[in-house]
C-alpha cells in the first residue's frame, strides 16, 4: 500500500472542500479552516481503518498536520 | 426591555462608544453596530412583517446586524448554520418558506434555492425603506432547526419574550454584567452561542467572536489581549483544552469569573479540572434545548454534584413524568415558564410535544433530595454528540443511498471527550466488497461532521422481533 497516496486520500476526503492543489504536507492543524475535533476524530478513525493501527491518546493529540500523521503511521508499519 | 432589538438599543444609549463586537478581523462600537443594524432594517423592511428570512452566515460582525436587522424590521431570521448539509437545508428551506435567503455567494450557490438570495453588501447597497414597525413581545423572533424523532428537522419558533426571559435569567443566575469581556468560540446559529450574543448585547458588555472552529491558540491570545472575564464553550472543548493545554489554561484561564458550558454529559474530570484552574471563578453549566433555553443553571461552586445539571432557573418548573403521564421521581423531562416555545413552525406533529405549556423534552431525568436534576439519557433514539442532536434515521437514510449497503442501523455509544458518537452497522448487499472507509467517506460528503459515524460494524444479520423489525436495544 502506497502510505504516503492513503494519507493524502484521507485529508482529501476529510476536507472535501480543500482542493487537492492546496495539500500541503506541513500545512498545521490550525491553518485548516475545519479541522475541528469533528475532522480530527474522522481523520484518526479513516486512518486506523485503512492500515488496520490502533493510535494511542498520546499519539491521536500530536497530530496537527498530515505530515505528523505519515510519521505516526510509519512508526506502526 | 421587551424586545431582543432592545438590548441593544439600550445598551447603545448607555455606552454608545464602548466596543460591542470584537472578532479577528475588526471591532465595532455599540453605535456602530446599531447603525449597521438600522441599515440592515431599512432593506428589509420591503418584506411584511413576519416574513421568513433565512441566514446563512459564518460569526462575524456582519451576520450580527444582519440577524438583528432581521428582527428589528419585524420579520423573522430562519438561522442555519453554514455547515449544514446541503439535503438538509433544502428540507428547512421547505418548512420555514423564506422571502429572502442571506448569505455568502458560494453557499447561495451551492443550495441553488429558488427564493431571491442577497449578500451582506447586496443588503447594504440595496435600496433602503425606513418603516417604523411595533414589535410585539410574544412575536416569533427566530427559528433554528432541529433533528426531531424522525428525519425530518423541526423548527423552534422562538419568540422574543422567550428570549428577554431566559436571557434575564442568564443575567441573573450567572452574574454577566456592562463590565465582562466574554469570548465566544461558538456559532451564533445554535442556540448555546446565540444566547451568549443576547446576554452579552442586554448588559452591555464586550463580546469577542470567534470562528465556529476551535483554535485554542486564537482563544488563548484574546483572553490575554483583552482580559476575558467569561468563556463559553461545549464540553468537548473544555475536556480537550485541559488534556491538550493544561499550562495555557492555568496562565490565560485563572482569573476568569465564569466559564460556562451546555448539558450534555461532562465528565468529573473536566469540572475537577476547571475548578482548579479557575482560583477566582467557577465553571457553571445549564440544561436547555431551542424550545426550552436555559431551563436549569448549575454552578459547581461546592463538591459532590459534579453530574448534575443544576436546579430549575427562576419561574421555570419542571416535572418527571412516567410512561403514563404521571409525575414520578425518575422519567421524562417535562418543562414549562416562559422560555418555552409555543409552536414548532409548520408541524403540527411535533406541536403534540407541547401541551398545556408542557414540553416534554423526550430526555430523561430524575431529581436528588436536593432538588437537583440529573439527566439519564433520552426516551428516544436522538443520539447527543457534543450537544448536537442526532436522529438515527437521518444517518442510516443516507447510508442506505450507498447500493451496496442492505440495510443500516445507527446507535448512540459513549464517547469520553463527546459524550455520545454515532456508531453504525451495515449488512451488505450480497457480494458487495464494500470496505469501512468507503462508507465513511460516503458520510463525510453527505452529512454534517457531528453526524459521520466513527465506528462502523460490518454484521451478517440484524436481530430481529417475530414481525421483523430490528431490535436496536440489542446492538447497544
Amino acid at each position: 500500500m502506497d502510505i504516503t497516496n492513503e494519507i493524502k486520500k484521507i485529508f482529501l476526503e476529510v476536507f472535501p472542500t480543500m482542493p487537492p492543489q492546496e495539500f500541503d504536507w506541513n500545512k498545521l492543524q490550525k491553518e485548516y479552516e475545519n479541522w475541528d475535533s469533528f475532522a480530527h476524530l474522522h481523520i484518526l478513525t479513516l486512518t486506523e481503518e485503512k492500515f488496520r493501527i490502533s493510535l494511542s491518546i498520546d499519539e491521536s493529540t500530536s497530530i496537527n498536520s498530515a505530515k505528523k500523521l505519515l510519521d505516526c503511521v510509519k512508526s506502526h508499519i | 426591555m421587551n424586545t431582543i432589538f432592545d438590548f441593544l438599543t439600550n445598551s447603545t444609549a448607555s455606552f454608545p462608544k464602548k466596543i460591542a463586537i470584537i472578532t479577528k478581523e475588526n471591532k465595532c462600537t455599540y453605535e456602530e453596530l446599531y447603525t449597521l443594524t438600522n441599515m440592515v432594517s431599512s432593506t428589509l423592511s420591503k418584506y411584511p412583517q413576519k416574513s421568513v428570512i433565512s441566514i446563512i452566515l459564518e460569526n462575524s460582525i456582519d451576520s450580527i446586524a444582519t440577524y438583528l436587522g432581521i428582527l428589528h424590521s419585524g420579520c423573522i431570521a430562519h438561522i442555519i448554520s453554514p455547515n449544514t448539509a446541503v439535503h438538509n437545508i433544502s428540507e428547512q428551506l421547505n418548512s420555514a418558506k423564506p422571502q429572502l435567503i442571506i448569505g455568502t455567494k458560494a453557499i447561495t450557490d451551492k443550495i441553488n434555492a429558488s427564493v431571491v438570495t442577497m449578500d451582506f453588501d447586496g443588503i447594504l447597497s440595496d435600496n433602503k425603506v425606513q418603516i417604523k414597525r411595533d414589535i410585539d413581545p410574544s412575536d416569533i423572533a427566530y427559528l433554528i432547526y432541529t433533528s426531531g424523532t424522525t428525519s425530518k428537522p423541526k423548527g423552534a419558533a422562538v419568540s422574543h419574550a422567550n428570549v428577554v426571559f431566559t436571557t434575564s435569567n442568564i443575567v441573573k443566575v450567572l452574574g454577566y454584567t456592562k463590565s465582562d469581556i466574554d469570548i465566544l468560540p461558538l456559532p451564533l446559529s445554535h442556540s448555546f452561542g446565540l444566547g451568549c450574543l443576547h446576554t452579552s448585547l442586554c448588559v452591555g458588555s464586550s463580546l469577542v467572536l470567534h470562528k465556529n472552529t476551535l483554535d485554542p491558540i486564537e482563544i488563548f491570545k484574546s483572553s490575554e489581549m483583552y482580559c476575558a472575564t467569561t468563556f463559553a464553550a461545549v464540553p468537548a472543548t473544555l475536556t480537550k483544552l485541559l488534556h491538550e493545554f493544561p499550562d495555557d489554561l492555568k496562565r490565560y484561564f485563572s482569573n476568569m469569573r465564569l466559564v460556562i458550558t451546555n448539558s450534555t454529559s461532562i465528565p468529573k474530570e473536566t469540572v475537577s479540572g476547571f475548578r482548579n484552574i479557575l482560583k477566582k471563578g467557577n465553571l457553571a453549566t445549564y440544561y436547555g434545548l431551542t424550545e426550552a433555553s436555559r431551563s436549569t443553571f448549575m454552578i459547581f461552586s461546592s463538591y459532590g454534584k459534579e453530574e448534575s445539571v443544576g436546579t430549575p432557573a427562576p419561574g421555570v418548573i419542571i416535572k418527571l413524568v412516567d410512561e403514563n403521564n404521571q409525575s414520578t421521581k425518575q422519567g421524562e423531562i417535562w418543562i414549562k415558564g416562559h422560555n418555552v416555545i409555543k409552536n414548532y413552525w409548520n408541524d403540527p406533529e411535533s406541536d403534540k410535544n407541547l401541551k398545556d405549556g408542557w414540553l416534554r423534552t423526550g430526555d430523561l431525568g430524575h431529581f436528588d433530595d436536593d432538588g437537583y436534576l440529573y439527566l439519564r439519557g433520552r426516551n428516544d433514539d436522538i443520539i447527543n454528540v457534543a450537544g448536537e442532536k442526532v436522529s438515527p434515521q437521518e444517518v442510516e437514510r443516507i447510508v442506505k443511498l450507498l447500493t451496496e449497503v442492505e440495510e443500516a442501523v445507527v446507535i448512540g455509544t459513549e464517547h469520553n471527550v463527546f459524550g455520545q458518537v454515532v456508531k453504525l452497522f451495515v449488512k451488505k448487499a450480497n457480494n458487495a466488497l464494500l470496505t469501512k472507509s468507503e462508507v465513511m467517506s460516503h458520510c463525510i460528503k453527505n452529512m454534517e461532521r457531528y453526524k459521520v459515524p466513527t465506528i462502523i460494524e460490518f454484521v451478517a444479520e440484524f436481530p430481529r422481533t417475530e414481525y421483523g423489525k430490528i431490535k436496536r436495544f440489542m446492538l447497544k
